[in-house]
């Protein structure tokens, strides 16, 4: 397996939670969707393919694996209520369905996917000046 | 032996072995941290030194080749990935340590730099002794 791919799978997961992060915390306070209600907060479920690096190491239990997002699911937990009795989305009772977001939460998982990015480059860039070294046996 | 040991019939002592070795531990890392968040994925390593020692020891052994010219295949086999035991496992069954898998990154990356450098040095003086020591 091309390690540079798996570098690749990493950053990619890493950059749809920090969408994902991104708009849910755009949408903190929206209280009306296309789906009716307020918005649903969305998270990423990232899973693991795993991949032999040759038929050798097939037989092992141990291997790499390529990180893929296998789905945005929504969180279901209830809306947080407002008594905002003059808002046009309040229910009979006077309250409005927020989305259940908590902003410094997301803020930190935001400064967590961010710093995991960083970290897959760094590991990419490592391998490649790796590679690059091997090249200047060849030249010298 | 390697193919460098062979066309100048000396001992580059593992150099190469140890280029890729640290090289498949790299791999092991680099999916360490592409994985750190990735529920219930296992950490992975390769065991540098028994490797190594398995390396020398399938050169010593003459069984597998017929002729003192032959490669031999065992030295190139495959290497086994182990479990990398280093971080504690997290509530969804991870058990990445993201900072000693960044500092096994560099210190991975130092080896192979040494290796090949070493490797370098040797091949130019096999290079200055084609050429005459006049350059």
């Amino acid at each position: 397996m091309d390690p540079f791919e798996v570098s690749a799978a990493g950053l990619s997961a890493m950059r749809m939670r920090v969408n994902v992060i991104a708009a849910n915390i755009a949408n903190a306070e929206t209280t009306r969707t296309a789906d009716g209600g307020p918005y649903k907060r969305k998270d990423v479920v990232v899973t693991a393919r795993e991949e032999k690096a040759s038929f050798e190491s097939a037989l092992d239990e141990m291997s790499m694996a390529k990180p893929e997002v296998a789905a945005v699911v929504e969180d279901n937990t209830p809306p947080r209520l407002v008594y905002q009795p003059g808002h046009p989305d309040a229910n009979p009772e006077g309250f409005v369905a927020y989305p259940n977001i908590n902003v410094v939460q997301s803020m930190t998982d935001l400064m967590t996917a961010t710093r995991l990015y960083q970290a897959n480059v760094s590991a990419a860039k490592a391998l490649g000046e790796m590679a690059r070294e091997a090249q200047r046996i060849a030249g010298s | 032996m390697s193919i460098i040991d062979k066309m100048f019939n000396q001992e580059t002592p593992g150099f190469e072995k140890a280029m890729d070795l640290t090289w498949r531990r790299g791999q092991a890392i680099i999916s360490n941290v592409a994985n750190a968040e990735t529920p219930r994925y296992r950490a992975v390593d390769l065991d540098f030194g028994s490797e190594l020692k398995q390396a020398f020891q399938a050169q010593e052994s003459d069984l597998k080749t017929t002729s003192e010219n032959h490669f031999d295949t065992v030295s190139n086999n495959a290497s086994h990935l182990t479990a990398d035991l280093s971080g504690a496992t997290k509530a969804d069954g991870n058990n990445v340590d993201i900072d000693v898998q960044m500092g096994k990154l560099h210190r991975n990356q130092a080896q192979y730099m040494q290796a090949a450098t070493i490797l370098r040095q040797q091949l130019r003086i096999i290079m200055s002794a084609i050429r005459g020591a006049s350059v």
